[in-house]
């Protein structure tokens, strides 16, 4: 009687044993999903912010130190902006969610198409307000708006 | 020869196994606390740099429009729309300081950062030194600051 009941226990504790084994494998399994889980989203979130707000500020920047160095900033429509300089100008222009730039000689008429693409952005604002330029970059959720002595 | 592996008994294995997968966890959520807290970090640091992207942005252009305009109340319409700003001071040494949002928006209501900008002047006509300091809304702590001048003949007093 006595052996069958440890015979018993014996393998009751086994079992017991078996699932407090699995149920902790179980654990370690899901704590891994839920870190790796997290760790993605985590650096998604990082890697869109950097990305919004490093098109939208290195444009801004970009365009305002232009204006600065320029002979002559002239806004030609909202998202067209021409440079004078001697001998040449620069177009920098909004298009097809980017913004590009382009050279052309001195008495050439510019015109919005080619040139070299700069940035990423969805929406490129060039206004003017009360003598100074102001600038404004839209990219995902980041807006940035600058303003610039023409 | 027997192997030693034999010579234990399944509930032993099993709990050897117990042992391991205990060890292993314990390792892990050592892992995962340093893992979580770097992320965590990273998250902070990533908001902060935006935000100090931002703050840059604001000054430079209150210093622009203020070089061009040589009047703090034009200043800050034109960088934070129409509103009644809070302006103290003389003539020649005015003061505000403006709640705003970590979007640098004018944000009365939520204030999670201030602005402080402050222009001075000796003469009532040459250069004017304006002061621009950006603080933590919760605990006052000074985030970005930049001091900016501007030759302005003829304007004679800022208002």
């Amino acid at each position: 009687m006595n052996s069958f009941n440890s015979a018993e226990s014996k393998r009751l504790g086994e079992t017991v044993s078996s699932a407090a084994s699995m149920t902790l494998f179980l654990i370690f399994a899901v704590c891994c999903l839920i870190i790796i889980s997290v760790a993605a989203t985590a650096y998604g979130r990082i890697s869109r912010n950097y990305e919004n707000t490093f098109d939208s500020t290195a444009a801004v920047r970009y365009i305002t130190n232009k204006i600065r160095a320029c002979g002559g900033a002239e806004i030609i429509s909202e998202n067209e902006l021409l440079l004078r300089d001697v001998g040449y100008s620069t177009l920098i222009y909004h298009s097809g969610g980017a913004v590009y730039e382009r050279l052309f000689p001195e008495g050439d008429t510019p015109v919005s198409s080619g040139g070299e693409r700069l940035f990423g952005a969805e929406q490129l604002i060039i206004e003017e307000d009360g003598g100074l330029v102001r600038i404004t970059v839209r990219d995902g959720d980041d807006v940035f708006t600058a303003f610039c002595k023409g | 020869m027997r192997s030693p592996m034999k010579s234990v008994s399944a509930g032993g294995k099993l709990n050897l196994f117990f042992m391991e997968m205990i060890i292993v966890l314990f390792f892990f959520s050592i892992a995962s606390a340093v893992i979580l807290n770097a992320f965590a970090a990273s998250d902070r640091l990533s908001r902060e740099s935006g935000r100090l992207e931002r703050m840059s942005f604001c000054a430079q252009s209150a210093a622009e429009i203020f070089s061009q305009t040589g009047s703090l109340s034009e200043t800050l319409e034109k960088l934070f729309g129409s509103n009644s700003y809070d302006i103290r001071g003389d003539e020649y040494d005015l003061q505000v300081r403006l709640p705003l949002t970590e979007e640098c928006a004018y944000s009365p209501e939520n204030a999670e950062l201030y602005m402080i900008m402050a222009v001075e002047s000796e003469e009532p006509e040459g250069l004017f030194k304006m002061y621009i300091v950006f603080t933590d809304g919760s605990d006052g702590e000074a985030l970005y600051d930049i001091m900016a001048g501007a030759y302005l003949p003829g304007k004679g007093t800022v208002s």
